[in-house]
């Protein structure tokens, strides 16, 4: 197998990155944020270097439910580091208000995106703060995203 | 004269594991019938019963879409570079789950 292929087992995404997710998230609300994540992977490891914000190009009366990424968005970023050693790695978006956990539309989806990391922000139960966590779809068993550890 | 096509992980054990591949043709449904020869099933699973490239995926030409183009009577020609990019999209709210799998 490709060593880019496959699901991810650990992301590195510093405080540097995820604190501005959060508040993009806050921003957005009530509707989804969501972006790239431009990094470096090697195997299952994944490090996020930055992210590309996106517009939510969902249709305007669900985008609090739902999101949608321009795919020529990520056309234009992969073309940008084709040389280099960065790849988009995953996709990031958040639940406005839901914990970070795939939906069964996010799984959807997921199942499109095998090898990318996708990162949520969303809510805990009972608090009002937003929370990160990342998910990864393994092929060999798709009814159940795996967590990835966040480093 | 070959023309490249990516394709995605999604649809990667239809072709062996490849990530790209190079065929001919002077439309994209050409191009996706030659390298479905050698690939059986590319083509149905990228296109639905009426013909058309499924919703859930996206074709491009050198970057252009071919829903805003000619569809799969797209022309196409040497050196160009053809990708196959599924919608990148989720959330909370419920979608024609089942429609999205490939």
């Amino acid at each position: 197998m490709d060593e880019h292929e496959g699901p991810v087992g650990e992301l590195r995404l510093p405080v540097e990155l995820s604190g501005p997710l959060i508040e993009e998230a806050g921003r957005a609300d009530p509707e989804a944020a969501c972006g790239l994540i431009v990094g470096r992977r090697r195997s299952r490891f994944v490090r996020a270097i930055r992210t590309v914000p996106c517009e939510n190009c969902a249709p305007p009366d669900a985008r609090g439910t739902r999101f949608e990424i321009d795919v020529r968005r990520l056309i234009e970023e992969e073309r940008a580091v084709r040389d280099s050693e960065e790849e988009v790695v995953g996709f990031y978006h958040s639940h406005p208000d839901s914990e970070p956990i795939p939906s069964k539309t996010d799984e959807a989806y997921m199942l499109l995106w095998p090898d990318k990391v996708w990162v949520i922000v969303g809510r805990r139960a009972g608090e009002t703060g937003r929370t990160v966590r990342a998910w990864s779809l393994d092929l060999a068993d798709p009814a159940s995203p795996k967590e990835v550890q966040l480093t | 004269m070959s023309v490249t096509v990516r394709i995605p992980s999604a649809l990667r054990k239809l072709t062996n594991g490849q990530s790209e591949l190079t065929g001919e043709g002077l439309t994209v449904r050409e191009l996706l019938d030659d390298l479905g020869r050698e690939n059986p099933g590319l083509l149905g699973r990228l296109t639905g019963d009426d013909g058309e490239i499924r919703q859930f995926l996206n074709v491009f030409v050198n970057g252009s879409d071919v829903r805003f183009e000619d569809n799969l009577d797209t022309p196409v020609q040497a050196g160009d570079e053809v990708s196959i990019v599924p919608s990148i999209a989720g959330g909370t709210g419920l979608a024609s789950v089942g429609a999205v799998r490939t």
